[in-house]
């Protein structure tokens, strides 16, 4: 059944970015909230970027870290950042703004009790390998789109494990950026002891996976079409060779 | 004004003559004296004819006012004054030059002037390459020297001090933790304070080389040759 006009209307109203920009200025508590869910999960950008800047791995997360911290403390002078549109040129934005600071100003020593994910260090390695002409904000883009995918083949694997069919995600995650060449999902199906048919409505979730990440971090269609059309630009670069 | 039109080398190749004019071609010329000093001794001159040698190309340079002859649309002050130094040194009579001092301007060497720097250009495997690795130096002192000020008027001079070498090699963890330690503050308060810093020596880095070109592509070009002399210092 196709949804209707106002049933996409709510979806974009609720999803953190919108509860974020909505609550800003007057709100300041859910704002933090809403804000803090969406940062804990891009992580892994921020410190591409920080690591591709040059920095030994703890250093690189050490200046991560700081960044979290203080785009969660304070972000009531956010209004132009704001007005980038998208919660990926946002985060991009304040990053590069907290990085450019007066290094003489006096730096805000709180606590940060912000989780540091796991194994960032190796993803970097793995994702950014071939890497040595990117410059930090280009690995800050691939970083989130690489996060984007990671999180839906998160979900995808959590939805093939309850039936029963891990192989495939393995399977499926070279075609999430391009369409199989001719051949390829049948020699897939054929290694896996499946129907292509069966790969093809796995890949299909996994598109709406991904699609359903990038929702939190926008606030209309047409932001969500921009994202789309990003995420697949950038893994579509990643998966040509250099 | 356009952002380049007040830049030293844009004010020489604007007026052609003046006391503004001259005021820039002069302050070039003192920031710039190593990489000409680097040349010549990696041609094999002794240091001390070096010396010579260099004093008598910059007083030509000045008082002959060579400048005149730089085509503005090809516009960067190191591509003019290398080549004005090859065409000095196959003209000159060495024993008639290292007389004639002075007559206008003396550079001495700058208090910043490192010596170091001079040696280790010369040992590079061409005059060209001597050259270009001592300009790269220069253009990294004078960027560190306004850092340094700019530190000095902040009262963060301290800060500088211990945070400097920093800028020039990639320090580990450990290197931060002694540091941190030192200055008191929290290891990722010291990292902060640490990529700011070197974020603001690529732009005064940047300013410095807006000295020597005419803008645009010459710029970036300047940018990216400096990036391969210098590596992790401007990354």
């Amino acid at each position: 059944m196709m949804s209707s006009p106002s049933h996409r209307i709510d979806r974009f109203a609720t999803t953190r970015w919108s509860v974020f920009t909505r609550t800003a200025a007057t709100a300041p508590g859910e704002a933090r909230v809403a804000l803090a869910e969406l940062v804990q999960r891009y992580w892994y950008p921020v410190y591409a970027y920080t690591r591709r800047s040059g920095h030994a791995p703890a250093i690189a997360e050490d200046i991560a870290h700081s960044f979290i911290g203080s785009l969660t403390r304070d972000f009531r002078d956010h209004r132009a950042a704001l007005e980038r549109g998208q919660f990926r040129l946002y985060l991009l934005e304040r990053l590069e703004a907290f990085l450019g600071r007066d290094w003489r100003e006096p730096i805000d020593a709180h606590n940060d009790d912000a989780a540091v994910p796991a194994e960032l260090e190796a993803r970097y390695l793995r994702d950014f390998a071939d890497s040595e002409t990117t410059t930090p904000a280009q690995a800050y883009e691939r970083g989130f789109a690489l996060e984007v995918v990671a999180r839906a083949l998160r979900g995808l694997r959590a939805e093939v494990q309850r039936g029963g069919h891990l192989a495939m995600y393995d399977a499926l995650e070279p075609f999430l950026a391009c369409e199989p060449a001719p051949g390829e999902l049948d020699a897939a199906a054929q290694a896996l002891s499946s129907r292509p048919l069966a790969l093809l409505v796995a890949l299909k979730r996994l598109r709406e996976l991904a699609g359903e990440e990038l929702v939190d971090t926008v606030t209309s269609h047409e932001q969500l079409r921009a994202e789309q059309a990003i995420l697949h630009t950038v893994l579509t670069r990643k998966s040509q060779p250099p | 004004m356009a952002q380049f039109d007040t830049t030293r080398w844009s004010v020489v190749l604007r007026a052609r003559s003046g006391t503004e004019q001259r005021a820039a071609l002069e302050s070039l010329c003192r920031t710039y004296r190593p990489p000409v000093l680097a040349y010549i001794r990696s041609r094999g001159y002794a240091p001390d004819t070096a010396e010579d040698l260099a004093q008598a190309f910059f007083t030509r340079f000045l008082e002959l006012a060579w400048h005149v002859h730089a085509d503005p649309a090809r516009g960067r002050f190191r591509a003019f004054l290398l080549t004005a130094l090859k065409r000095f040194l196959i003209n000159a009579d060495v024993g008639d030059q290292t007389l004639k001092r002075g007559g206008g301007v003396h550079f001495e060497p700058l208090l910043t002037e490192s010596g170091d720097n001079i040696r280790a250009a010369s040992s590079e495997a061409t005059p060209e390459a001597a050259f270009e690795r001592s300009w790269a130096v220069a253009v990294l002192d004078a960027a560190l020297a306004r850092l340094r000020n700019e530190a000095e008027q902040g009262g963060r001079l301290e800060w500088f001090d211990r945070l400097q070498e920093f800028l020039i090699e990639r320090p580990d963890e450990d290197d931060y933790a002694r540091a941190a330690a030192t200055l008191n503050v929290r290891r990722n308060t010291l990292a902060v304070a640490v990529h700011r810093l070197r974020h603001r020596l690529r732009e005064l880095v940047r300013e410095e080389l807006m000295q020597t070109t005419n803008g645009g592509e010459d710029l970036e070009s300047e940018m990216l040759e400096l990036r391969k002399a210098l590596g992790v210092a401007m990354q």
